[in-house]
């Protein structure tokens, strides 16, 4: 059998091909289809530029810069000053008698002469603390001192808190005996709170009711 | 940037810049060739544009994103030789042998090509032009590619995504072919 031969392609060989190629019709597209791949062109470009331009303008080292901006400003503006110590070195020396715990009620039964002479309308109230029983008194006091000498003593006390208004209270009986028509016992009661608390200062109405009375 | 001077890889990354003149220089450069490639290969005037127009809008849409790894000029014909092959796969050609001719042969001449050409000259041509015609769809592109566009072996490959012999073979028929039909 033999081999079919072929000749190798040499790709000088058509060179006289190439040649009479170039003499045929020269085909080239219609201008309307020049115009509309030059229109296409044209747009993407263009659609290029406008979001190019928006990226210049919304570029994101503006964001950065107004950051920086910002922070500074606020760096600046900022007192770093304690909050808690500011002000301390011109505030007036504390009072040695007034930031003294205040100290335990004093018990119902006990002379008033016992009392201490304060003449500050809040330890005066607290004589208005509930009467307690003979028997609860001693414990509840040891019980209170245990409590405050475990817990830091704070001015604002609890008995201290409530005084203003048992004193209220008070206050409001007496009216609520007055509208019953009750004058007798509601002056006895008025006269008890004075004794008791010389120092509160009476709704002008009550006052009226004890002009007699020396206080 | 001197257009007239700068290389196709130059102006396509120039028109991905947003430089329309460089597309512009590109598009006069390879417009002709291109289209005479597509339309001898299609034999379709009216699919020819449509190809055309669809090859340039896809290096349109590559226009970002295009990297000089390869010659613009092998990278445009491989984008119109598979949007050929897909032409040839949805449909077959509606031309015929003598639509295709009548189309090619009224398409304008040269000034040098009038009438008063000599008729062998006249005859050599269309001896040519129906012995491409002729040609199977592969061997037809091939040739082309050789005779439009000078492209080597490699290229012709590289556009058809055919081997290296494959295209050796094909172009070697389709010379034999043509001669065969010149010298009858």
């Amino acid at each position: 059998m033999t081999a079919h031969s072929r000749p190798p392609y040499d790709e000088d060989d058509d060179l006289d091909l190439r040649a009479l190629y170039r003499t045929l019709p020269r085909a080239e597209p219609g201008p309307a289809v020049d115009a509309a791949v030059h229109e296409a062109a044209a747009r993407a470009a263009a659609a290029d530029r406008r979001v190019w331009r928006q990226r210049r303008l919304w570029h994101p080292g503006w964001g950065v810069a107004a950051s920086i901006v910002l922070t500074a400003c606020l760096f600046l503006l900022t007192d770093f000053r304690h909050p808690d110590l500011d002000g301390v070195s011109d505030a007036p020396p504390v009072d040695a008698e007034l930031a003294r715990p205040p100290r335990a009620l004093p018990s119902p039964t006990a002379p008033p002469a016992a009392a201490p002479a304060r003449p500050e309308a809040p330890a005066a109230l607290r004589r208005y603390a509930p009467a307690m029983r003979a028997d609860e008194a001693p414990q509840a006091d040891n019980a209170t001192r245990a409590e405050k000498s475990d817990a830091p003593t704070e001015p604002g006390d609890a008995t201290e808190r409530e005084a203003p208004a048992e004193s209220d209270a008070r206050i409001a009986q007496i009216r609520e005996l007055l509208q019953a028509g009750r004058r007798d016992a509601a002056v006895q009661a008025l006269r008890d709170l004075r004794r008791e608390a010389p120092d509160l200062a009476l709704p002008p109405d009550l006052q009226a009711l004890l002009p007699a009375e020396p206080r | 940037m001197d257009m007239p001077g700068a290389d196709d890889e130059t102006l396509m990354q120039a028109y991905g810049a947003g430089n329309l003149a460089a597309f512009d220089a590109l598009y006069a450069r390879h417009r002709a060739g291109l289209y005479r490639y597509i339309l001898r290969s299609t034999r379709n005037p009216h699919q020819a544009d449509d190809i055309f127009q669809e090859t340039w809008s896809r290096v349109i849409d590559a226009r970002a994103r295009w990297q000089p790894r390869a010659k613009f000029t092998t990278w445009l014909l491989r984008i119109a030789h598979n949007l050929i092959i897909d032409a040839y796969r949805r449909r077959p050609p509606q031309a015929g042998p003598q639509e295709t001719e009548a189309a090619l042969a009224t398409l304008a001449a040269a000034q040098h090509e009038q009438p008063e050409q000599q008729v062998s000259d006249f005859q050599t041509r269309r001896r040519l032009q129906l012995a491409i015609e002729q040609l199977p769809d592969e061997q037809r592109h091939a040739i082309l590619l050789r005779l439009e566009h000078d492209l080597s072996l490699e290229e012709i490959a590289d556009v058809t995504g055919a081997p290296r012999e494959t295209v050796k073979s094909r172009l070697r028929y389709a010379t034999q072919h043509i001669r065969k039909a010149l010298s009858a």
